[in-house]
């Protein structure tokens, strides 16, 4: 790579050459930090699109989705954290616990008599919010785990460094704290 | 506790009422010879183990008074018969004195005394009796005597014996079992002799013992001592205005011939008093022609102080020297003495002397009365440089301090005044004001500097005591713990210190202030810095500075069996072990002591205390414990800080692996679903 060349005798020093970039990447950081409720927008408007889109269609499958898709509409409503981890954790789930039936329902009998004849077996509901009540359950005894994993690695961590400094003091005396 | 039995070599404590002296000479203390006794030292019956029939007898010294130790060694090297010399010397155990004594063995004269000692009236000798038997055999031994470089300094009727039954042939008694001239009268002693302390007369010169052998002459002639009955002061006074023959010849009549003898050794001025060489020259019958002396300047007109018409400098310092110290220094500022001094004395040289007296610069750590008195000090010696050093209550030959110092040290007097003597460069200002550029001054003047560095260390091994063992190399050990064993040579030190501590007169520590000057200058080989770790505050340093100098002590001169020393260290011990930091390194140290105990050697447990190599290792170890010990409490601090981020982190986390783990089981439920219903 060529050195630049070295500044003459009394020339003004030159700006950095990537000062104005800085300023740009400032406001692409500030465009890209998650802003509450954007990525809920996004879902939201992306979920009408879709089931509009269905309700045109294909009226029994739009009929079965919304019906099945409640626990991820109740986790869109009562879910804050920046990355939505709750509707991610409950949506897949509770989606592909309908995908069943929403496929049965594409390749066989396609009619809102149809729609009902699923709906009125204890099986289907079963099926559909049981999958969404493990995300739920999922979403909420993670954290709890992962809680008691890491406290007993961190007890374990500190009774060690504990026996050591015992050790080190019993040895040396108290001056080995200096 | 039982005391240590004899462990000196060659000394031993024999049964009955002798004890012997290096394994050679047993000295019956039951048996005392008064006619070979000393002013000091008494006499006493010896025996030659290796030589049947021989008669020796021993003087056993008085332990207050320094023998004459360089005297001795220059005897012995001598081997004049002329002269009483010591066959063998040596500290024993004097039982009579319940300690160890300083003995010296002589072989008996034949002869007896001349006279009894301090006998002032004997029977008169004939002038050729005189020459014959007395005068010719000393001068003789005093030409031997020259040779070596040692004066006598103890002629005198009590101090003479024969060495025939017939009192035929003189020889000289005694000189070495106290310091020079401490016995002499003060009517045997030249001025500058009589006016010093009668123990710091020094050695002087062989005039001196010339001296004393023409006072001699007179009183055996006389059979009576010239000056008896008038006082020591009156003496002095009258030989410094009349001159010593006039004052001790007293109008008496002198037999012409020895009379020109008589007069030549009694001269006053030392370059003017016939040397041995006149002394034989007359003896062989040579007429001598009077010398030409340069006689001390007189004034016209007198110097009248407290009632003395003074007519000599030497007149005025005598008066000064009577006089206190603080209106002597007025007399010496005052207007008149200078006006007499320069006017009407006008003596070029004593005026230069007085200046420099006066523009000397006193010891700025001594009071006013203390300058004052350092100021009249110099100006007696400008007055009367050949006097000896006067100082306050002292008057020494510039020879005689280091005796001065030992007598006072002895007899537990008071050391400030020879240490001020010493720190006001007294002896230095005397040796200038000799004014002869010979070599000799100039290497007492770097001596007495040398003395004064000693003198003004503060750490073991210098100061005063050092001071008193550099100058009187014959002075046995002072320290209190072991004074009474007598020890007088580096090899018989450890095994006294031994006996002190199994004594319990040593409890703490077994090297003091003396026993650390008498090795310094004893042995040269001994590190500075040991004698440093003597005064540290750390017990540590300072058991271990004790323990490396009695280690070298064992090392070289032995003994081998120092178990009372080793119990002490023994008890000492443990601050030496507590300087190792792991408790580890301290048990095991502890642990293996009592091994290293039973090989009772000072050194191996000096290096087993102190080993260089573990202190380096236990520092090193140390070091990386303290880094760890930072690790672990950095570690701790992760762990709070982990513990109070616990929460949120791990609901960021746990909700993190909930996605991850709903898009896994949904993914594998979409894939079934669409293989099971053949979408795919």
């Amino acid at each position: 790579m060529a050195r630049p060349p070295a500044p003459r005798p009394g020339a003004k020093p030159a700006p950095p050459r990537n000062s104005g970039r800085e300023g740009l990447h400032s406001v692409e950081v500030q465009r890209r930090a998650p802003a509450p409720g954007n990525g809920k927008k996004v879902t939201l408007a992306l979920a009408v699109v879709v089931m509009l889109v269905l309700a045109l269609f294909e009226r029994p499958i739009c009929l079965l989705m919304t019906l099945a898709l409640v626990p991820t509409m109740v986790a869109w409503l009562i879910d804050d954290t920046p990355g939505q981890s709750l509707i991610r954790t409950v949506a897949p789930l509770n989606f592909a616990s309908s995908l069943p039936f929403a496929i049965k329902l594409w390749h066989e009998n396609n009619s809102l008599d149809q729609v009902f004849t699923f709906l009125s077996t204890g099986y289907t509901w079963v099926a559909l919010y049981g999958a969404a009540l493990f995300g739920w359950m999922l979403y909420y005894l993670a954290p709890a785990v992962i809680t008691t994993v890491v406290q007993r690695r961190i007890e374990r961590a500190r009774e060690t460094a504990i026996e050591r400094q015992q050790a080190l003091k019993d040895e040396w005396g108290d001056e080995v704290e200096t | 506790m039982s005391v240590l039995p004899q462990t000196n070599p060659g000394m031993s404590a024999t049964s009955g009422a002798t004890v012997r002296l290096k394994d050679r000479f047993d000295i019956q203390y039951d048996e005392p010879l008064a006619g070979f006794r000393s002013p000091s030292a008494p006499a006493f019956a010896a025996r030659d183990t290796k030589a049947q029939g021989s008669r020796h007898f021993a003087l056993i010294c008085d332990p207050k008074m320094p023998p004459r130790m360089e005297a001795v060694r220059k005897l012995q090297l001598l081997k004049s018969y002329g002269v009483l010399t010591p066959v063998e010397v040596g500290a024993v155990d004097w039982a009579p004195a319940n300690r160890r004594m300083f003995a010296m063995v002589f072989e008996q004269p034949l002869g007896d005394r001349l006279a009894g000692p301090g006998e002032n009236v004997i029977e008169p000798w004939s002038e050729e009796a005189l020459v014959a038997h007395i005068v010719a055999p000393i001068i003789q031994t005093l030409i031997d005597l020259e040779r070596e470089g040692l004066p006598h300094r103890g002629i005198r009727p009590g101090n003479i014996f024969f060495r025939d039954a017939n009192r035929r042939v003189a020889m000289l008694g005694d000189c070495v079992t106290a310091p020079p001239g401490l016995y002499q009268s003060v009517v045997y002693e030249t001025i500058e002799g009589a006016m010093a302390q009668s123990h710091a007369r020094g050695a002087g010169s062989p005039t001196q013992d010339l001296y004393a052998l023409g006072v001699m002459v007179l009183h055996l002639l006389f059979g009576k001592m010239p000056g008896a009955g008038v006082s020591e002061e009156k003496i002095v006074e009258d030989k410094i205005k009349r001159g010593s023959f006039f004052t001790l010849v007293n109008e008496q009549r002198v037999p012409t011939g020895i009379g020109e003898l008589v007069r030549g050794l009694l001269i006053d001025e030392p370059q003017g008093r016939w040397r041995l060489g006149d002394v034989q020259m007359w003896l062989d019958g040579r007429r001598m022609t009077a010398k030409l002396v340069p006689q001390p300047a007189r004034a016209q007109r007198a110097f009248e102080l407290e009632g003395e018409e003074c007519m000599t400098a030497r007149h005025v310092a005598l008066a000064l020297d009577m006089m206190q110290p603080e209106p002597a220094g007025r007399v010496l500022r005052g207007q008149s003495f200078e006006q007499w001094i320069t006017r009407t004395l006008g003596d070029k040289q004593v005026v230069e002397a007085i200046n420099t007296a006066f523009a000397t610069r006193n010891d700025s750590t001594a009071g006013p009365a203390g300058q004052n008195a350092q100021l009249v000090s110099r100006m007696l010696m400008a007055l009367d440089p050949a006097a000896p050093i006067r100082y306050r209550d002292a008057s020494t030959a510039v020879d005689g301090i280091g005796a001065l110092l030992a007598v006072t040290m002895l007899n537990g007097g008071d050391l400030l005044l020879p240490a001020e003597l010493l720190q006001a460069r007294l002896p230095q200002f005397w040796c200038l004001r000799q004014g002869s550029a010979k070599g000799e001054d100039q290497a007492t003047i770097r001596f007495f500097d040398k003395m004064l560095r000693h003198l003004e260390d503060k750490r073991p091994g210098y100061g005063i005591e050092r001071v008193a063992y550099e100058m009187m190399p014959g002075l046995h050990c002072l320290s209190p713990f072991i004074e009474q064993r007598y020890v007088d040579r580096t090899p018989d030190l450890l095994a006294a210190i031994e006996f002190g501590v199994q004594a319990k007169t040593i409890d703490i520590w077994p090297v003091d202030r003396h026993i650390a000057a008498f090795i310094a200058v004893h042995e040269m080989d001994v590190d500075d810095g040991l004698l440093y770790a003597l005064v540290q505050a750390d017990p540590a340093t300072r058991i271990l500075g004790n323990l490396r100098l009695l280690a070298f002590l064992q090392e070289n001169y032995g003994p081998q069996l120092v178990p009372a020393l080793i119990g002490l260290f023994a008890h000492q011990a443990k601050p030496v072990i507590e300087r190792f930091k792991s408790r580890y390194t301290r048990t095991r140290l502890q642990n293996g002591l009592s091994a290293v105990l039973k090989e009772n050697n000072l050194r191996k447990l000096a290096d087993y205390l102190d080993s260089a190599d573990e202190q380096r290792k236990d520092a090193q170890r140390f070091q990386r414990a303290r880094l760890e010990f930072q690790q672990m409490v950095k570690q701790l601090e992760k762990c709070e800080r982990q513990t109070e981020e616990l929460n949120s982190t791990a609901k960021v986390a746990g909700h993190s692996v909930a996605v991850k783990i709903a898009s896994l089981i949904s993914s594998a439920i979409v894939a079934v679903t669409l293989f099971a219903m053949g979408v795919i």
